[in-house]
């Protein structure tokens, strides 16, 4: 498993355009550093390849299905308020092709 | 050397619901950008996916149409990777259960012959945001990001451009008239990823397969694999191999260009999706989704086609959704169909191109047409029933009788003792026309016919009297 050092998370914050500060490293780190044990704990267990990954915590289904009723949208205003930058009513972004 | 080509298809295909595949905001085309999103659209913190009903309704239908087994158990995963078209960072879709597994489609190849082409699967999934690349920046739409989608996988078992071009025009019929889809190449709402490998006759074995996309039209999917299958026979017989690649077709210069070379396949990570739990569905609920099926492009035509029409005219109605339940509803009882779909191709067709409209906007009720075909059986000549069209078109609201009064049209007899007293009168009066006709000149019987309908001032019927005038010709 790969080490979560601040590295790590320095460039995952990068990546995910997060501004932290030391402390929160801090805390991230000490955080990760019991999941990491707690995990470690977990894989001394013997046969856990036996198991099949769960998805969710009980076996049940379900047979809702949603009505095909459309609901009042976002304004453009509100969908568009966490945009960095915008033009002509879309989202502008660095180019994303070559 | 000799090859075969091997050709699969990835057909997207945009639902036509009225809302999103996971989420309530509206669905529809060409509306100003961004003004179709939901917070889940746009991947809101705390947002969740709830299953569109009518999408899950469309997908058994189109699995039905294509004879596939239907997963009673609907499930969904997902599909993760980091681009700017899909805000949440995977695209939910149904990897591992498919809603529609195994079926087939009969199409015909390129001889005509009947060929049953397998397909491997049929899923659902959402569309991703819609981005316009500029050269400098790009830009995101996101109305488009979760639109419903079936995606149909084929086996790679077609063998030329003309079968894929055929598979692709029958799945665009069954998405269109199970009312899935408006089935629109041109506009992107029938998306169609192309695969293609040639290996020596008679080997089971796969090639390098190229990827064909761009490819907006049926035709222009012919064109490209025509030229694609040469390319490649043409890189193989000279000694080199075909690159696994991915080309789009330009249509100006009629061939596939390069777009990038494939290099090692992306991992998706796939998993199930936790956020939906897995759905049953009743055998009542896909029993009642195939029950209300709206009638197939195939049982149409078989229809049509029972009722008097040419398969060509068959076809040339329902390749428009549209016009075809007009005919539905001026078939009436379908006593005069045939008449009815030659007013519809030609004289409905011939307005609608004229003023540039569409058969949703024509202003003639079905119910008007139907009575046009009937007047036209029942003695009025075509050039009559013709007037009458055109007079209920531009009268809202008038009937065939009203067109008869205000311009005055009889009808024309066909009564042979009448026809033959005017035929007589015609010959005795013109004994020059006769001896033309005798001596080969055939044009002096038209001019017979034309002085007896003008002696009868129209009232006797054309037809009628080519027929006497030609029996009496002879006995002269």
């Amino acid at each position: 498993m790969k080490e979560i050092n601040l590295d790590v998370l320095k460039d995952a914050a990068h990546r995910l355009l997060f501004d932290m500060s030391d402390e929160e490293y801090e805390t991230l780190l000490s955080e990760f550093a019991v999941l990491t044990k707690q995990m470690e704990t977990i894989g001394k267990i013997e046969g856990l390849e036996d198991y099949e990954p769960m998805t969710f915590p009980f076996e049940c289904e379900t047979t809702y299905l949603r009505e095909d009723e459309p609901t009042t949208p976002l304004s453009r205003e509100e969908a568009l308020a966490n945009a960095g930058s915008t033009l002509d009513g879309e989202i502008k972004l660095p180019k994303v092709v070559g | 050397m000799n090859f075969e080509a091997v050709i699969g298809l990835e057909i997207h295909v945009e639902m036509k619901t009225k809302s999103k595949m996971f989420s309530s905001s509206p669905n529809g085309f060409s509306r100003e950008p961004n003004t179709q999103v939901t917070p889940f659209d746009m991947a809101y913190p705390g947002t969740m996916p709830v299953v569109n009903k009518a999408a899950v309704i469309n997908a058994i239908r189109v699995a039905n149409a294509l004879h596939m087994t239907i997963d009673r158990l609907i499930r969904f995963d997902r599909k993760n990777y980091f681009y700017s078209d899909l805000p949440k960072g995977f695209q939910i879709t149904q990897q591992f259960h498919p809603i529609g597994r195994e079926g087939y489609l009969d199409i015909l190849d390129r001889d005509g012959k009947v060929k049953r082409i397998g397909i491997e699967r049929i899923h659902m999934e959402e569309d991703t945001c819609k981005q316009l690349h500029f050269a400098s920046y790009s830009l995101l739409d996101y109305n488009r990001a979760g639109v419903p989608l079936i995606e149909i996988v084929s086996h790679p078992e077609m063998r030329s451009g003309t079968e894929a071009m055929h598979y692709v025009e029958a799945i665009r019929n069954i998405v269109v008239y199970t009312l899935t889809s408006d089935g629109k190449m041109e506009e992107g709402s029938l998306r169609c990823d192309v695969n293609v490998s040639l290996r020596p006759f008679g080997s089971d074995k796969f090639g390098t397969k190229v990827e064909i996309k761009n490819l907006n039209s049926t035709k222009n999917i012919e064109s490209a694999l025509d030229y694609e299958i040469a390319r490649q026979s043409a890189i193989l017989l000279s000694g080199g191999q075909v690159q696994q690649e991915t080309r789009r077709y330009d249509e100006a210069s009629g061939k596939t260009v390069l777009m990038r070379v494939k290099t090692d396949a992306v991992d998706y990570k796939y998993f199930p999706e936790p956020n939906i739990t897995p759905i049953r569905i009743s055998e009542e609920f896909v029993r009642d989704a195939i029950d209300t099926c709206p009638e197939l492009y195939d049982s149409k035509k078989e229809r049509y086609v029972s009722l008097g029409l040419s398969p060509v005219d068959a076809a040339i109605i329902l390749d428009n959704l549209a016009m075809s339940q007009y005919f539905d509803k001026a078939l009436g009882d379908g006593k005069y169909a045939k008449t009815v779909s030659n007013l519809l191709i030609v004289e409905v067709n011939g307005y609608l191109n004229k003023n540039g409209l569409t058969i949703e906007q024509f202003p003639l009720q079905p119910e008007i047409l139907y009575l046009l075909a009937k007047e036209q059986e029942g003695g009025f000549t075509h050039k009559q029933v013709v007037d009458m069209f055109h007079y209920c078109v531009e009268n809202e609201g008038a009937k065939p009788e009203d067109a008869i009064n205000a311009l005055h049209i009889a009808k024309q007899s066909s009564d042979d003792s009448l026809v033959l007293s005017f035929v007589t009168a015609v010959l005795d009066a013109n004994p020059q026309s006769i001896a033309d006709f005798k001596a080969g000149k055939d044009r002096a019987q038209g001019f017979l016919v034309g002085q007896v309908m003008k002696m009868a001032k129209g009232k006797v019927n054309p037809g009628a009297v080519a027929k006497v005038m030609a029996e009496e010709l002879k006995k002269r």
